[in-house]
Order: structure tokens, then C-alpha cells, then sequence
């Protein structure tokens, strides 16, 4: 038996508009047959386009986890508005009357098995390596670290004062030849030092200017370790062609290797049967990637890290790429695949199930908190020191209580230590730290604070952003 | 560690890396810091690093110089991220609470986006994004706090209206800080917003803001603090402000002053309706309901009405003549909903003379007393209006018009038949060339229909609104339908149509039947007759609707499938599924349209 709600379809859908018109299929009647099979593990219907012939959609449930949608209709969304049409029809309590499966949906799911099973199989066998090719890449990589270089000491030279929207546009321009050879995880680190001077129409105060020069002399230090690294890196994979991608540190992911979950998994990063609960979710536009980023910032029930789940919309591709939203219930995980990074790792998996959170779930979300901030800081500053690290680093603190020192929001642990409290956080992440004093007084004390960390380069302290509140009975999300 | 020394070196890298690093070699305030960084070097080897990494950017060459002076900013930047400053000197308090407490809602990140750039941004439909999302309850949300008090400041008044009267106020005392901290009573119409905001959430710590306004506050933070004033320790502000030149200033204290039923106000209400000035100087006084003023507005039409009708026929045609007539018609409106015995003893006295004054008014203004005269017997007992209905045969077509009200309001269903129906009779029946019948019988019928459908509009009904009309419709003599189909008139019968009336329902289906032949485009009234169609609860209601639905498509007019989708909800919830296997007929643009009221039909909790 198929159990599914409307929760579930919300989930599924790309995005809002593709479950609103799903719903309306139904209610317009545009489903002319509906069926299951008789096993009760798919779903199939024919759905009346605007061409003469219906559309054939169907959900297969033969793993519930990772539910299959098919559809002969055109739409490049995935879900299309016709399988969550189907969906809807199914939960709407719509007839659904036994029938035999088409035979091209019968193969189609044949062929799915067997690519399954092969998937098993294939994931059981030693990966074979194309030795010369990937040796071939690694130079071009290297020759393409020649050349961020060279961009790099020419960008020095310049002087960061004497750089403008113009040079800026010539550097992305040189820039893309990273891209052609395979980093454009360096492309992006460029990118990052070059968009700080794009609008340079804008009047900036004099503050701001410092800002930005300090924020860019950072940024120069990234792209120098880069290069460092990234050559130390790839020579070492060079000699030996056999070695897997790097999982101690980031370097990988820095010069831009995608990495797939099969690498993960064939690396050991993997976790099974976990739980994960969304502390807070945003999504903003990264300019330098030229993407759209939905970032959530989840608490791992298991073990207590906090990680990141990242969801890539490149401009181009935005509408045909599902959009996360804020998550309110629990991510039941069997095979969790873990990034390498520092503190708060990125995380992915391909099926998961969902449950609502219980009473329990915030005391323990509470139980992994740092109640030492002196041992967090530590951690923090540790990890702030390699230039390429994590620059805002996400912890959960047990704080005893939320005070202010002249204007000055602190939060204060069981030792008395503390930490101030900054606005300063992400681009576009919204103001926190004004809805503290709107809170109950109850929330101030004694609580689970999810922060970001961030050392200010001018100011040189180190202070956290509010992200969330974790009380015994729920989670107060202060941004969005 | 000497963090004094190496913060020396960070400002010197970072001076040296915008100007470029060309100019860092044998640079001499880097090469001041070498020795300091040696000495320092002898305890912790990390200066002696950063004094060997000084040591080869300043006797760099001009190519070398780049490298070097990245290898010294790198190597500075990870032993400053190591020394963040954490902690804060100082006595700890607690967090100055503001309001009473509000938790951030379950609403999702991506209907907080929305709504934050609707309340913040231009562009169409903003309005639209706002009310949408009021149904999902996400307000009061201290996330959405400073963009809803941003949207004070937009140009888009209809959103800060809503903001103001709606969301805002939502929040209770927790706003008021947020309010302060960009109220500037020199401002414009936004503080005056920010002020409105701020009385309505607490009207007593409001009160220094108000005053302080009143004294030194731009003319819109000015009106908008008089208007909050209502205590009569604020009478001396008010007089004050009543002498003032602006007239949206004086308007406002005059308002104020009428509200405060106090002897010292209705004084000065008084000596701006007897002094020299225009009416139109203490206009906002004239609704006060102080006796004392109700006096002197009495006795000052007493006085107008002589005035005219005592003026010498050259006289009629000055200035000042004109002035009193359009004064006294002033007068008249200020007796607005009154129904004391001086009011209607001072109406019935001017009905008594309403020719006389008629003939002395001044041709030279449109302002007539006659029809405001009897407007205000309307409003009074039914003694008064029973005046206006038995002299219904000697009034013009206004005051029969508002006899006929008159009729209606009084409870006596037959008689108002009995009086009025020969008005239609003869105006039907009449020939072409007796207009002034034909007039009073369209007038009659329009004024029928004018008080059944009140507050009604097809193309937005509420369900109240329809109770209120089938309930006035039932309270008129059913004779006026007969008379109506007798007749053909369509203007009564389609308020009057009635569940169970044969006779109309034909006369509904036909005119229907009629409309939606139309080859290119609906008759105007089609929204009106399937409104009754609906009321009048027709046998074959569901059939017409489609019908119309049909209709709509042929015409491809889109504008009535709004009217079409507030009656839907209206039919039984047994024939959802007619409409629901109709919309796989119909092309998706107008599906869309019916979508949300077809589901509205079958979510009906009543088993109709």
C-alpha cells in the first residue's frame, strides 16, 4: 500500500508552482485514466495535454525512499506538474482501479531493476581508471595553476587600490581559461576577489572601502595557498595515478572536482541510518559562481555535527532545478555521504524518508551544544588559520544566558565565558541579532544557540551570528 | 606574543598590497619592524618567521616582490585569525526586552522571501503577494518586523495602508523602539504612518510623541497627531489649532473638538459656525453632538432661511445672497443623522416652507435646500417621514424618489403597494409622450431595487451580503413581482425574483436564454440576472451557470469569469462533480480561472 500525504508532495515538487498546477490537473479532471498495479508499488494515469494523444505519467514506489517519476510529457521539470498531478489524484482519494502495466512502462521498470542491480554490482567493483587521460587532465590542471598564478602576482602588483570594474572584467575573461582546464573551483576563487570590484559606480564610504581591501588582500592569500596546495596536490596525484582524490582536506573541492557519491562512498564517507534536523535553511545568489545556492545547516542526530547540505541553480539552468525550501520535519538517511571539509561538512544522499519531529528530538539537539565556549573558540581559531578553510565556521553553543553590555548582545556560558554577538554573517543573510529582545524572555537563557562564527579582519575579534534558537520544545529560526 | 608588532606588520602588508607590491622593496617602515620581530623571535619562533618573511619582500626584486609580499600577508593573516579578540568587558544586563514576547513562525524560507521583497521592493502586484499570503498567518513574525515597517516608507499607499491598519498593529507593543528609531516628526507622510502605528499599539505612552508633534511636527505628522487627540486636557491645543491656516489643520482640530463633547469645545465649534468665516472653515465641528452646538445650528437656519426668504428680489442676485443659500444648504447637512425633537420640529417647519424658500434661492448656485430637507426627514422617526410619504404625489422626481425610501423604511409592506404601484402602472401604460410618467415608474422601480441590493455587487458578493438582500426582497409586497412580470420589468424583478416563482423563473431563463445568444459579447446585465437566477434559488440554476460558462468561452471575454467564480461557491456542494468534469472541457486558461472555486464548491462543510 502506497502512504503518501500532501507533505510529501510538497517535497517532491520543483517548486510551488509545479505542485499548483499538479492540483489543478485533478481538479480540472484532466486525468483520464488512473490505475496501480497490482502489486500496489506504482502509480499510472493518462493525463489530457493540449495535444490529442494524453500523456502517460506514473510514480513507482518499488523503493519508497526514492520514489521514480515518468512521464511522456515534454516539461524538463522533475517532477512534471502531471506525475504530482497523479499524486495528488492518488491522495485526494481519486478511483484508482487495479490494471495491467503498460507494457512500455513495464520495461522501462525492468530495465530500471536491472540497472539497479547493476548499480549494486558496479558499486561492489574496483572503479578502473583511464591512467592517461587522467594524467592529461592533472597537467592541464597544473598548467591552469600556472596561470591563476601568473594572474594571481600580476593582481599583487597592480595593487589592490589600483583595481577597477575594467580590470576586473579582464581578469574574469583570462579567467575562463581556468575553467577550460579543469579548475573551476579556482575560476571561482578568482571570482570572488574580482566581484568585490564590480560596482565600483556605487559611492562607498570610507568604511566600507577598508572593507573591501581587507576582504580582498584575504582573497589574494586564498588564491596564493591555492596555488600552493593545489600544485602539491596534483604533482603528488601525477606520480601516483592510482591515488584516490584528496579526503583529508578541501583541495579537491577547492580546484573544482565535482565529487560524485560513489567516490564518497569508495572513500569510506559515509554514514548509514542517520537523522537530520534542518536548524536553519537560506538561500542567496553567489555572484562569483554565478548560481543560486539553497544552503541548510542540519544538526545530525547521530552524531551530533552540524552539516551542510548545498543545492547548486546556475542561472541558466534555475527553473529545471528543483528549489530547496525550509525543512520542518526529520531526515530519516540511510546512507548519508559526507563531503571532506572542516567543521560543517556538505552532505548528500540520494533517498531518504521523513518523520515529524518529536518531543525528544530538542533535548537532544540541546545535548550535543558546546557548553565550553573556550574550547569552541579554540576549535574555531584552529581551523580559521589555514587560508583555506571555512572563513564562518556554524557551532551549537549552550549559553547560559543572552545579555547586552552597553549595546553590545553577548551570549555568556556556564563559566562565564563569552562571545559577542554580530549582524555580520553571509551576503543576504538577514538581520538577527534585532530580534532578540523581541523574543520571550524564557529564550534568553539557558538555551541552544546555533551561530556562525566570523573573525572581522578590520576589527580583528572574533563574534558569531544568531542563526537559531533550540529550546526543550522547539526551534526558533531567526533567519531565512 | 607581541600582537603590537605583528598588527604593525598586517597594516603595512595591507598599505603595500594596494598601492602594489612594485613599491615594497627596501621599504624602510617594514624594515623598522625587522629587529622588533627578531627580539621577539628569540621566545616564540612564529616572529621569527614573519621576520625572515619581512626580511625577503623588502630586498625583493621588482618581479620577486609579488610572491614575497603574499607569503608574508599569508603567514600574517593565520597567526591574526588565531588572535581574535573574543568576550566583552563589561557589567552584563539583561537584554531590554521589547513588547511582551513574539516567536518566529513555521512559515517557510521561501514565502519569507516573498513577502519581504512585496513589502520592501517596487513592482506590480505587490499588494496582491501581501493579502495573498495574510491567509497563511505570518504575521506577527519578528523576521518580517523591519520590512513591514520598511514598507511605511514606500510609495505604494494602498500597501501601507494595509501595513498600517492590518500588519503592523499585529505586533503589539514589541514595535514601538522600531517605530521611534525612524519616526522624525519633520517628516512626511510615512512618520505621520510611523505616529498612527505607534497610538494604535499603546495610545498612552504615545501621548509625549503626540504632543511633541502638535508643537514642532511637519504639517502631515501634525494632522495625524490632532487626530489622536481626544482628552480634554488637549482643548486648549485644539482651539488653538482651529485658527490655524492650514485648512487640513483646522479640519483636523475641528474633528478632534466634535469628538470631545465638552462645553469649551462645543464654545468654540459655536463661534466658528456664528462668526464671519465660511461654513467651510469649522466644517469638521459640525458633527458634534453637543446640544450646544445643535441649538446653534438650529437657530442658525432659522435665521439663514429668513435671511433668503426675506431678501429683496434684487438682493437674490449678489454674493452674499448666493453665500447664505450654499450656507444654509451646509447647515442643513449638519443635521445628518439626527433625530432629536428640535431636529425634526426645525425640518417639519422648513418642509412647511420649502416653496417659499425655493422661489427666494439664488439661481447662480447648484446647491439646492429642498432635496436636503427632505434627505434629513428621511433620516428621522417614521412620524416625520410619514410627511414625505403622504406628500409624495405634490415632490419632484428627487423627493419622490426619496418618499419611496421613506415607504420602505416604514413597516408596512402593503401599504407602501397600495400607495406607489400606480406610479409603474401608469408609466408602463402610458404613451411615448408622457415622459414624466415614464420617468417616475423607471424611478420607482430603481429605487426598489437600489434598496434590495444594497451593499450587493455581483461581481463580489459575500455570503452576509446575499442573506441581507434575499431578507430585505422578502420584506417588499410580493404584488411588486406580479406587477413586475405584468409589466416586463425587468429593473424589479431581478431583486424581487423569489424561490418558488413560477412566473419569474421563466422570465429569468428566458432573458438568459436571450443573452447567451448573443453572437460576439454578453449583455452587460448578465451578471445581474444570474445573480437572481442563483437568489431566487431557479430550478435550473446549475444548467444556466454552465450554460453561461459555455458562453463565456465562445465570447472568450474573461472579465465575467470573476463573476462566474464568486457564484460557484454559491450553487449546492452535490454538483461539484458537474463542474469538475466541465473543466476538463474547457480550454486551460479559463480552467484556471474556476479552479479555486470549483474546489471552494466541494469543500462546502454544509450539506447543501
Amino acid at each position: 500500500m502506497i502512504s503518501i500525504d500532501e507533505d510529501f508532495i510538497a517535497a517532491a515538487a520543483p517548486n510551488a508552482a509545479a505542485a499548483n498546477n499538479g492540483r489543478g490537473l485533478v481538479l480540472k479532471n484532466k486525468f483520464v485514466a488512473l490505475h496501480h498495479s497490482d502489486d500496489n508499488t506504482l502509480l499510472f494515469g493518462e493525463c489530457q495535454g493540449s495535444g490529442k494523444t494524453p500523456y502517460h505519467c506514473s510514480a513507482d514506489f518499488t523503493n519508497p525512499a526514492a520514489v521514480t517519476y515518468r512521464c511522456s510529457c515534454p516539461s524538463r521539470q522533475f517532477p512534471c506538474k502531471h506525475s504530482l498531478g497523479l499524486l495528488y489524484a492518488y491522495v485526494d482519494g481519486k478511483s484508482f482501479t487495479p490494471a495491467e502495466v503498460p507494457e512500455t512502462l513495464a520495461s522501462k521498470r525492468e530495465k530500471a531493476a536491472v540497472r539497479a542491480e547493476k548499480k549494486k554490482v558496479d558499486a561492489d567493483k574496483p572503479r578502473k581508471v583511464n591512467k592517461s587521460a587522467l594524467a592529461k587532465k592533472i597537467k592541464a590542471q597544473l598548467d591552469g595553476l600556472d596561470l591563476l598564478e601568473k594572474l594571481t602576482l600580476d593582481l599583487v602588483r597592480l595593487g589592490i587600490g589600483n583595481m577597477n570594474a575594467k580590470a576586473a572584467r579582464d581578469i574574469e575573461k583570462q579567467a575562463k581559461r581556468l575553467g577550460d582546464a579543469y579548475l573551476p573551483g579556482a575560476q571561482t576563487a578568482l571570482h570572488h576577489y574580482t566581484k568585490l570590484f564590480f560596482d565600483e559606480d556605487e559611492a562607498k564610504s570610507s568604511a566600507q572601502q577598508e572593507r573591501i581591501y581587507s576582504e580582498a588582500l584575504d582573497q589574494l592569500g586564498r588564491l596564493h595557498s591555492l596555488v600552493k596546495q593545489g600544485r602539491i596536490y596534483l604533482n603528488s596525484r601525477l606520480e601516483d595515478p592510482e591515488l584516490a582524490p584528496e579526503t583529508e582536506s578541501a583541495i579537491a573541492a577547492w580546484l573544482g572536482h565535482a565529487w560524485q557519491l560513489r567516490e564518497l562512498k569508495d572513500a569510506g564517507l559515509v554514514q548509514t541510518d542517520v537523522e537530520l534536523v534542518q536548524l536553519s535553511f537560506n538561500s542567496y545568489d553567489d555572484v562569483a559562481r554565478r548560481e543560486w545556492v539553497d544552503t541548510g545547516t542540519w544538526m545530525n542526530l547521530k552524531t551530533g555535527a552540524i552539516q551542510l547540505t548545498q543545492n547548486f541553480r546556475p542561472y541558466s539552468a534555475a527553473k529545471y532545478i528543483k528549489e530547496e525550501d525550509s525543512f520542518f520535519q526529520v531526515a530519516q538517511v540511510g546512507e548519508l555521504c559526507v563531503y571532506p571539509g572542516d567543521e560543517n561538512p556538505r552532505v548528500r544522499w540520494e533517498t531518504m524518508t521523513m518523520r515529524p519531529l518529536a518531543a525528544g528530538d530538542f533535548p537532544k539537539i540541546q545535548s550535543f551544544g558546546h557548553a565550553s565556549f573556550a574550547e569552541v573558540i579554540k576549535k574555531v581559531k584552529t581551523q580559521l588559520k589555514s587560508p583555506l578553510a571555512d572563513r564562518l565556521p556554524v557551532y551549537a553553543l549552550n549559553y547560559q544566558q543572552i545579555g547586552q553590555v552597553g549595546d553590545k548582545l553577548v551570549a555568556v556560558d556556564a563559566k562565564g565565558e563569552r562571545l559577542v554577538l554580530t549582524e555580520q554573517g553571509l551576503d543576504e543573510e538577514p538581520n538577527t541579532c534585532n530580534l532578540l529582545p523581541m523574543l520571550p524572555l524564557p529564550l534568553l537563557q539557558q538555551q541552544t544557540l546555533i551561530a556562525r562564527f566570523r573573525h572581522d579582519l578590520d576589527t580583528r575579534k572574533l563574534e558569531i551570528k544568531p542563526l537559531s534558537i533550540v529550546s526543550r520544545d522547539a526551534i526558533h529560526r531567526l533567519t531565512y | 606574543m607581541s600582537i603590537a608588532v605583528l598588527g604593525q606588520v598586517y597594516d603595512e602588508v595591507r598599505r603595500l598590497s594596494i598601492a602594489g607590491s612594485s613599491v615594497a622593496s627596501g621599504d624602510f617602515r617594514l624594515q623598522k619592524l625587522i629587529a622588533p620581530l627578531e627580539k621577539s623571535g628569540e621566545k616564540a619562533p612564529v616572529f621569527k618567521k614573519v621576520a625572515e618573511a619581512v626580511t625577503r619582500l623588502v630586498e625583493s626584486t621588482e618581479k620577486s616582490s609579488a610572491e614575497a609580499l603574499l607569503d608574508l600577508s599569508t603567514l600574517v593573516n593565520a597567526i591574526l585569525y588565531t588572535q581574535g579578540q573574543t568576550g566583552l568587558e563589561g557589567e552584563l544586563a539583561p537584554v531590554t526586552q521589547v513588547g511582551t514576547g513574539i516567536l518566529p513562525k513555521r512559515t517557510p524560507s521561501s514565502i519569507l522571501k516573498t513577502l519581504n521583497i512585496a513589502l520592501t521592493q517596487a513592482g506590480s502586484g505587490r499588494l496582491e503577494v501581501i493579502q495573498e499570503s495574510l491567509r497563511r498567518e505570518p504575521f506577527p513574525d519578528p523576521r518580517l518586523l523591519e520590512s513591514a515597517i520598511d514598507a511605511l516608507d514606500g510609495t505604494y499607499h494602498e500597501v501601507s495602508d494595509l501595513v498600517e491598519e492590518k500588519i503592523l498593529p499585529q505586533y503589539g507593543m514589541a514595535i514601538i523602539p522600531l517605530l521611534r528609531e525612524k519616526y522624525d516628526l519633520k517628516g512626511k507622510a510615512a512618520d505621520a504612518r510611523r505616529l498612527s502605528v505607534l497610538h494604535r499599539v499603546d495610545p498612552e505612552g504615545t501621548k509625549p510623541l503626540i504632543h511633541e508633534a502638535l508643537e514642532d511636527g511637519s504639517k502631515e505628522v501634525k494632522i495625524e497627531a490632532i487626530s489622536k487627540l481626544r482628552e480634554p486636557t488637549d482643548l486648549p491645543f485644539l482651539i488653538e489649532q482651529s485658527k490655524a491656516k492650514a485648512a487640513a489643520v483646522r479640519d483636523a482640530a475641528f474633528t478632534a473638538l466634535a469628538e470631545i463633547e465638552s462645553p469649551e469645545a462645543a464654545e468654540v465649534i459655536v463661534q466658528g459656525l456664528t462668526g464671519k468665516a465660511s461654513l467651510n472653515h469649522v466644517r469638521g465641528g459640525l458633527t458634534s453632538r453637543h446640544p450646544h452646538v445643535l441649538e446653534t445650528i438650529i437657530s442658525e437656519i432659522r435665521k439663514s432661511s429668513n435671511k433668503i426668504t426675506t431678501a429683496s428680489p434684487a438682493d437674490r442676485k449678489s454674493k452674499p445672497h448666493v453665500n447664505e443659500c450654499e450656507r444654509l444648504c451646509g447647515l442643513i447637512d449638519a443635521l445628518a443623522e439626527r433625530t432629536d425633537p428640535q431636529t425634526e420640529s426645525l425640518l417639519l417647519e422648513l418642509f412647511g416652507h420649502r416653496d417659499q424658500i425655493t422661489k427666494a434661492e439664488s439661481k447662480d448656485t447648484v446647491y439646492r435646500s429642498e432635496p436636503k430637507i427632505l434627505q434629513r426627514m428621511n433620516e428621522c422617526t417614521d412620524k416625520t417621514r410619514e410627511l414625505l410619504i403622504q406628500e409624495h404625489e405634490s415632490l419632484d422626481e428627487t423627493g419622490l424618489k426619496l418618499a419611496v425610501m421613506a415607504a420602505m423604511q416604514v413597516d408596512n409592506p402593503k401599504r407602501f403597494y397600495d400607495l406607489f404601484h400606480g406610479y409603474i402602472e401608469n408609466g408602463k401604460s402610458a404613451s411615448t409622450k408622457k415622459r414624466d410618467a415614464r420617468n417616475k415608474a423607471d424611478l420607482i422601480a430603481t429605487t426598489i431595487r437600489n434598496h434590495v441590493e444594497y451593499g450587493h455587487r455581483y461581481w463580489h458578493t459575500d455570503r452576509t451580503s446575499e442573506h441581507q438582500v434575499a431578507a430585505r426582497r422578502d420584506a417588499i409586497d410580493p404584488r411588486w413581482l406580479d406587477l413586475a412580470i405584468k409589466h416586463d420589468e425587468m429593473v424589479l424583478l431581478i431583486p424581487l425574483a423569489r424561490p418558488g416563482h413560477k412566473k419569474s423563473h421563466d422570465r429569468l431563463a428566458a432573458e438568459m436564454k436571450k443573452m447567451l445568444k448573443a453572437a460576439k459579447r454578453p449583455d452587460y446585465q448578465i451578471g445581474d440576472v444570474l445573480s437572481a437566477v442563483l437568489r431566487s434559488d431557479h430550478p435550473q440554476k446549475v444548467d444556466l451557470v454552465i450554460e453561461t460558462i459555455h458562453a463565456m468561452v465562445k465570447w472568450g471575454h474573461a472579465y465575467y469569469f470573476y463573476m462566474i467564480s464568486d457564484l460557484i461557491p454559491r450553487l449546492p456542494k452535490s454538483e461539484a462533480p458537474r463542474f469538475e468534469a466541465l473543466l476538463a472541457e474547457l480550454p486551460d486558461v479559463m480552467a484556471d480561472r474556476l479552479i479555486q472555486s470549483i474546489a471552494e464548491l466541494k469543500n462546502k462543510s454544509e450539506a447543501s
